[in-house]
């Protein structure tokens, strides 16, 4: 199998919808085999804004990924439980053979308050998820990369929201800027054992989390019920390229660049794919 | 051939050799042609030497090797004028405006002695 993460074994997070599986898919289209992880469950703070992923949208990803020849091990976890996060990797790295590639992904995104008037569950559950997740997701594939001696990359999903203040969105601004400490930090630790470790900040990207309409509300202030074409103008004016959101898989074509060795020597690197957001 | 960067075409300033000359074959490697410039001539600043023509001609023929078409010019990036003419010469030939630019600045040990009005428009 030819492809430019071919023979390499992919970690992702939060794969069973969205830009995890977006991820899963590509990565296997250019020759990678899938550990695939999601909680694939509702989180009670996240119902009020747009619903979970479900164990049929796992299944989901599962199947594409197979349908193109590649070995997929999923399992159903949350990333806020260390021990269940080791074993779903465990079990994916016993059947798969090693890991490669670590696509810490997995987030939620709650809004709509001034950061004072944000509940402590909703910034727990924000922070348990989008920085404690990540860490602990990378705190159980280290080792194997580590281990194995045949280097590695960890790319961290992070935001526009992780390089710059977004009113009435504290706690995922926070989150998402947290992550990128600890990128840093694990670019240093981890270079010596030719692990690279970097994030990426997509703008608004057309899954679940941003197409609802508590969502639309939070860009079309006033408006009881804003359409998806009126939340897309305002979308639109936050970026500099005429689009109100990236695809999926234009977040999926830099991880594939960041986990692929034409990116050999990218560490500590910050990769926007935000259509121009943060230079506004 | 379907490449990476199928059917475009791409300016490569700096292209003689080094990351320019990089960037225009691995470009063509994906499947994009070439408009090549290169200054080729030392400057009394810069504490090592330019490409030289027979860089840029190796520039050329690793192109033309894999099969894509290439412009070459032989133009200073100061110098708006020879670079616009060393385009529409790029452009004319290979049918199309590039899609992007890669640029290679110079490191130069006094910036000062670079950019005297020649602005590019």
């Amino acid at each position: 199998m030819s492809g430019r993460v071919a023979g390499k074994v992919a970690f992702i997070t939060g794969a069973a919808r969205g830009q995890g599986r977006s991820h899963a898919v590509r990565l296997a289209q250019e020759g990678a085999d899938i550990i695939a992880l999601d909680v694939a469950a509702e989180i009670e703070s996240v119902k009020r804004i747009y619903p979970g992923a479900s164990e049929a949208d796992l299944a989901e990803t599962v199947a594409q990924v197979e349908a193109l020849d590649r070995r997929i091990v999923a399992a159903k976890a949350d990333v806020r439980d260390f021990d269940a996060v080791k074993a779903a990797l465990e079990r994916g790295v016993a059947e798969l053979g090693h890991v490669d590639i670590v696509c810490a992904n997995a987030g939620i995104f709650l809004f709509g308050e001034p950061a004072h008037e944000v509940s402590e569950s909703d910034w727990r559950d924000v922070v348990d998820i989008n920085l404690t997740g990540v860490w602990q997701t990378c705190k159980a594939a280290i080792p194997h990369l580590i281990q194995q001696g045949t280097g590695g990359s960890i790319v961290i999903t992070s935001s526009t929201a992780g390089l710059k203040g977004t009113p009435y969105v504290a706690p995922y601004t926070a989150s998402k800027h947290a992550v990128v400490g600890l990128m840093r930090t694990l670019a240093l630790e981890l270079a010596p054992h030719g692990v690279r470790v970097n994030t990426v900040h997509p703008t608004g990207v057309a899954t679940p989390m941003i197409l609802n309409e508590p969502t639309y509300r939070l860009l079309v202030p006033g408006e009881e019920h804003p359409t998806q074409d009126q939340a897309a103008a305002v979308f639109t004016t936050t970026n500099a390229l005429p689009v109100p959101w990236v695809e999926p898989a234009d977040v999926s074509n830099a991880v594939l660049f960041l986990a692929s060795d034409e990116a050999r020597y990218v560490t500590g690197t910050e990769l926007k794919v935000d259509a121009g957001f943060t230079i506004r | 051939m379907a490449g990476r960067v199928e059917g475009k075409v791409a300016f490569v300033t700096g292209a003689g050799r080094g990351q320019g000359r990089s960037h225009a074959i691995r470009l063509a490697e994906e499947g994009a042609d070439v408009i090549a410039v290169d200054v080729l001539e030392d400057y009394a600043t810069v504490g090592y030497g330019m490409a030289t023509q027979a860089d840029l001609d190796q520039t050329v023929k690793a192109v033309e090797a894999l099969d894509r078409r290439i412009v070459a010019t032989k133009a200073d990036v100061r110098d708006a004028g020879a670079l616009k003419a060393a385009v529409e010469a790029g452009v004319t030939e290979l049918g199309r405006r590039p899609m992007f630019m890669s640029t290679s600045p110079l490191a130069l040990p006094d910036s000062r002695d670079i950019g005297n009005g020649n602005t590019i428009r």
